[in-house]
């Protein structure tokens, strides 16, 4: 109980006043992308959201002091710190993707607007074409939304470990986590088109199973950053 | 007695190279001594690694019973260290960050509190900064004193204000003392 409140109270103090200007500017960025792509085009400018995610996640990353000597003077283990910095950038990873979807979803309902996508535009196979499919944007826009959600919050965690790490290895953990953040955009983005242009509706609980992936590299990427806080030596 | 500090042949190096004077020492309650390192860099090397937070390259380092290797939370728990900068903030900030060790170090606030005002009483002569970062060391009820790289005098001033604690300052021979003279300046609170 004493580690999580220890846990919590560290994420506490890396929420000052600079990373609430930058969570603000990201809950701006991402409602102002939705309401435009809204109203100019009937529809969120959901591709620009994904392909803007994942840097911004990998900014998140990098954003917590993690070699403030404080946290080094303080009786914990590597793990309980490395948890700490992931809670804060964890959440300014999501706010992004989630500013976006919700901004996207009020106009909707404000605007009383129900968009369809006949996702097979465009194919010229005639064979594989078949009957239109019409997909709730909404849906579609939420799925869209979850799976740059997933990558933001894995390149976050990648971008973690270039905090304990300057020149050419820094470079390399920041280009990793846009990597893995990318890599997962591309996987689940083609499954969910896949699956509309088989004529499946789209629904959250396959995208969700399809983000596990991209959780675990996550995941793996924080133990990682875990055992690196705990040898590591803040030497003037 | 049991010493609350036992460093031996603590040696320091990275890519080959050591970068402070390699050191032994050891401190029982109520004692105190300076670690003279070459450069600024070694000295304060040498004082965080007295202070369980960095790791020799080789040799040992116990804290009470601790070793600073497999157990550095406990043998932190019974080290107040000041580091050279000082705290950088203002009362409001100083509150806040008492508060936060208060969760942290899983201590009561109140009495973390009266411990750093009785610290901060007693050296109301010294800069803001650097009795702000004295206090925030000895609130809690620890048994040795880590000072990196501090101004000239201090530590018998700091033995006085816990004579139970054992005070370790770490210093570098190639600085004049800068340091030197305890600036007597008004204390604007």
């Amino acid at each position: 109980m004493s580690a999580l409140r220890a846990t919590f109270a560290i994420a506490r103090r890396e929420m000052r006043p600079s990373w609430l200007r930058s969570v603000a500017l990201r809950v701006a960025f991402g409602a102002v992308l939705a309401c435009i792509g809204r109203f100019y085009f009937h529809y969120g400018d959901v591709d620009v959201m994904s392909l803007v995610a994942v840097p911004l996640g990998v900014i998140a990353g990098i954003e917590p002091r993690v070699r403030d000597l404080t946290y080094f003077i303080a009786p914990l283990y590597g793990r309980q710190l490395a948890r700490a910095h992931a809670i804060t950038a964890v959440i300014a990873a999501l706010v992004f993707p989630i500013a976006f979807l919700v901004a996207h979803l009020f106009s909707s309902h404000a605007l009383g607007y129900a968009g369809y996508l006949d996702y097979s535009q465009g194919v010229h196979l005639d064979v594989l074409r078949g009957p239109p499919q019409l997909i709730d944007w909404d849906s579609m826009i939420a799925s869209k939304s979850l799976v740059a959600a997933v990558a933001s919050v894995a390149a976050a965690l990648i971008a973690l470990s270039a905090t304990l790490r300057r020149g050419v290895a820094r470079v390399a953990y920041l280009a990793l986590g846009c990597l893995a953040g990318y890599f997962i955009t591309t996987f689940s983005l083609t499954s969910l088109m896949t699956l509309s242009f088989l004529g499946a509706d789209v629904f959250i609980p396959e995208i969700a199973g399809e983000s596990v992936a991209g959780l675990l590299i996550g995941f793996f990427a924080l133990r990682a950053f875990g055992e690196t806080l705990a040898r590591y030596d803040p030497i003037p | 007695m049991t010493p609350i500090l036992r460093v031996t042949d603590a040696h320091f190096a990275r890519n080959g190279v050591e970068l402070m004077t390699p050191f032994s020492v050891t401190l029982e309650p109520g004692q105190h001594a300076t670690l003279p390192q070459p450069t600024e860099t070694a000295a304060k090397i040498a004082a965080r690694i007295a202070g369980a937070i960095v790791k020799p390259t080789c040799g040992s380092v116990f804290i009470g019973d601790f070793d600073t290797r497999l157990q550095p939370p406990q043998a932190k728990r019974l080290v107040g260290f000041v580091p050279a900068d000082g705290f950088e903030g203002n009362t409001r900030t100083f509150e806040r960050e008492l508060k936060f060790r208060a969760q942290v170090w899983n201590l009561d606030l109140a009495t973390l509190e009266r411990n750093a005002a009785a610290v901060l009483t007693a050296l109301e002569d010294l800069r803001d900064d650097y009795a702000r970062s004295v206090a925030l060391a000895l609130a809690p009820d620890i048994q040795l004193i880590v000072l990196e790289c501090p101004r000239h005098g201090l530590i018998e001033r700091i033995a006085k204000l816990r004579p139970d604690a054992a005070v370790l300052e770490s210093n570098a021979a190639n600085v004049p003392p800068p340091r030197a003279p305890i600036e007597l300046t008004a204390a604007t609170e």
